[in-house]
């Protein structure tokens, strides 16, 4: 399934019908919607001359497509053509009929990440134009001039956004209204049954060889009896579970201790602000230093697997 | 919603001589049923999921004391997000979802289903035993072979993960992704967010597939 999801991905992505982008603190509108690009010459070489150049962004350039490929142009006559040829073709033909974007080719782009970026500065004017009753031809259609290229833009119904937002490092609660109220919300949560089915289950005979199917399973459990207790701690929260996926590709046993000792544990250490008693609180119940977590030292990881072994039982045998 | 989803066979009478139709169409219609009672109580029903009922029961002269079993079922327990194994005289020609509430026309009864891989090419031998052994009658709960069935799924390599995922939020998610044309999935670290953005992205593209 891996496999045939990265064929299908790359494929689409190939053909221009979806983009994926990582936000962080430095994206900005220029890079999504439009900017001035500056050319110089090649590295190294002294140039006379600064040539300035408009650049249309990605979000501007999938718009494009998807507005072009609803009009009826193929991939090609869309590539040659800027976003106010399209935008032009577009008016024309809505004149005479409706634009059927229902049944036209859909474009998705993924933004990762999408809170690490100062949204209201990259999306700019665009967080209105993009709710479903102000796109093209919808009832409120509506328009902007974009500053650079004075262009007139609207974005396109057969576009889709999908974001992805760690809530570890900001609670929802605290995101912008404006991007609340436009934006669909769809909740992840830690699956440790598709952990168990679609890993620990699906490649025991592997795992059972290299010796970590047991540890795996109790790995699992040891998580789940964490999750709860950090669901219950007011200064945690369930906004900051540890996820099944650090455990889904460990094959061999120093692969798992290396999961706990340099994923899992700073995570938690993470959450409890390197209070050390707390997390063996929520680890063992009580706040005295365990073998693994002391309040000087830190984490101390495991030596061994037997460590991991002795470890994961603590932790599973409390109720 | 599909948490619950049931399976069913489906399979009706008339020789199977309008699958055809149905797989193109994207629904499946029960008639010759004619007796209708519930009525009142399914129009209640249909109140909470629809604005307008009378449009979707054009027939309002329902009458009659005994309801054929096996319409009862299509109406009352078969649900939005259940999944009907299409079978058509010792043959297994699709696998869908069932899309719509329960509604009726002058022709019959009718539910839109989404049927999918309907062109299988591989082995489905093993699958129509199970079907057989499930049999007899227009519609049938399958549940209790769900689990051989969905074996022989994976051994013939059936492409059918995408709809018969129990995870409910799967569909959700497409579902609000359609509303409203952008999503935010959020969660703790190590939840597969990014995996799922890529896998919802392939999946809504694909079935909306229009090809150049």
């Amino acid at each position: 399934m891996d496999d045939n999801l990265n064929k299908k991905f790359n494929e689409f992505k190939q053909k221009g019908y979806i983009e994926f982008i990582t936000f962080h603190p430095s994206y900005c509108y220029e890079e999504f919607m439009e900017g001035i690009t500056v050319h110089t010459g090649n590295e190294g070489e002294t140039t006379d001359s600064v040539k300035y150049k408009l650049k249309s962004g990605i979000f501007k350039t999938l718009c494009k497509r998807a507005l072009g490929s609803a009009i009826g142009f193929n991939k090609e006559e869309i590539e040659t053509k800027t976003w106010e040829n399209i935008y032009e073709a577009y008016l024309e033909k809505s004149k005479n009929q409706e634009i059927n974007f229902v049944s036209a080719q859909k474009y998705i782009l993924i933004i990762d990440e999408i809170n690490r970026g100062d949204i209201s500065k990259i999306f700019g004017e665009l967080i209105t134009l993009l709710e479903t009753d102000k796109r093209l031809g919808a009832d409120n259609e509506l328009t902007a001039t974009l500053p650079y290229s004075n262009d007139i833009f609207g974005v396109p119904p057969n576009l889709y956004i999908i974001g992805t937002m760690n809530t570890a490092d900001r609670s929802i609660a605290l995101i912008d209204v404006a991007l609340r109220r436009r934006f669909g919300f769809a909740e992840m949560t830690p699956d440790f049954s598709i952990l168990e089915e679609e890993h620990i289950e699906k490649n025991k005979d592997k795992l059972e060889k290299s010796g970590v199917y047991g540890l795996l399973l109790e790995s699992k459990k040891a998580l789940e009896k964490i999750n709860s207790k950090i669901c219950d701690e007011k200064s945690i929260g369930r906004d900051k579970q540890i996820g099944h996926s650090f455990l889904f590709h460990i094959e061999t046993p120093s692969e798992l201790i290396m999961a706990w000792h340099n994923e899992i544990l700073p995570l938690l250490e993470e959450y409890c602000y390197s209070d050390y008693k707390k997390i063996n609180k929520i680890l063992f119940t009580k706040e005295e230093d365990s073998k693994w977590i002391k309040k000087k030292e830190g984490i101390v990881g495991f030596e061994n697997i037997e460590e991991l072994n002795s470890f994961l039982e603590k932790i599973n045998a409390l109720g | 919603m599909s948490n619950n989803a049931k399976w069913w066979k489906i399979s009706p009478a008339r020789g199977g001589k309008d699958w055809d139709d149905w797989l193109q169409g994207k629904y499946c219609l029960l008639y010759n049923w004619e007796e209708k009672p519930y009525y009142s109580k399914i129009k209640k029903d249909l109140k909470k999921n629809y604005k307008n009922p009378d449009e979707f029961l054009k027939e309002p002269d329902f009458k009659g004391e005994k309801w054929p079993l096996q319409l009862k079922t299509f109406v009352w327990d078969v649900n939005e997000g259940d999944i009907a194994f299409a079978y058509k005289q010792g043959e297994f020609v699709g696998v869908g979802k069932v899309e719509s509430y329960y509604y009726n026309e002058t022709k019959g009864h009718l539910r839109n289903i989404d049927w999918k891989e309907i062109k299988l090419n591989l082995d489905k031998t093993e699958i129509i035993k199970i079907l057989n052994i499930a049999a007899a009658g227009t519609i049938k709960n399958i549940d209790i072979y769900r689990n051989e069935l969905m074996k022989l799924i994976k051994e013939n390599n059936l492409n059918l993960t995408y709809l018969l995922m129990e995870n409910s939020t799967f569909d959700e998610t497409i579902d609000l992704l359609s509303q409203k044309s952008q999503i935010i999935l959020y969660g703790p670290p190590g939840t597969g967010k990014t995996y799922k953005a890529r896998e919802f992205a392939v999946n809504f593209i694909k079935n909306h597939i229009k090809e150049d």
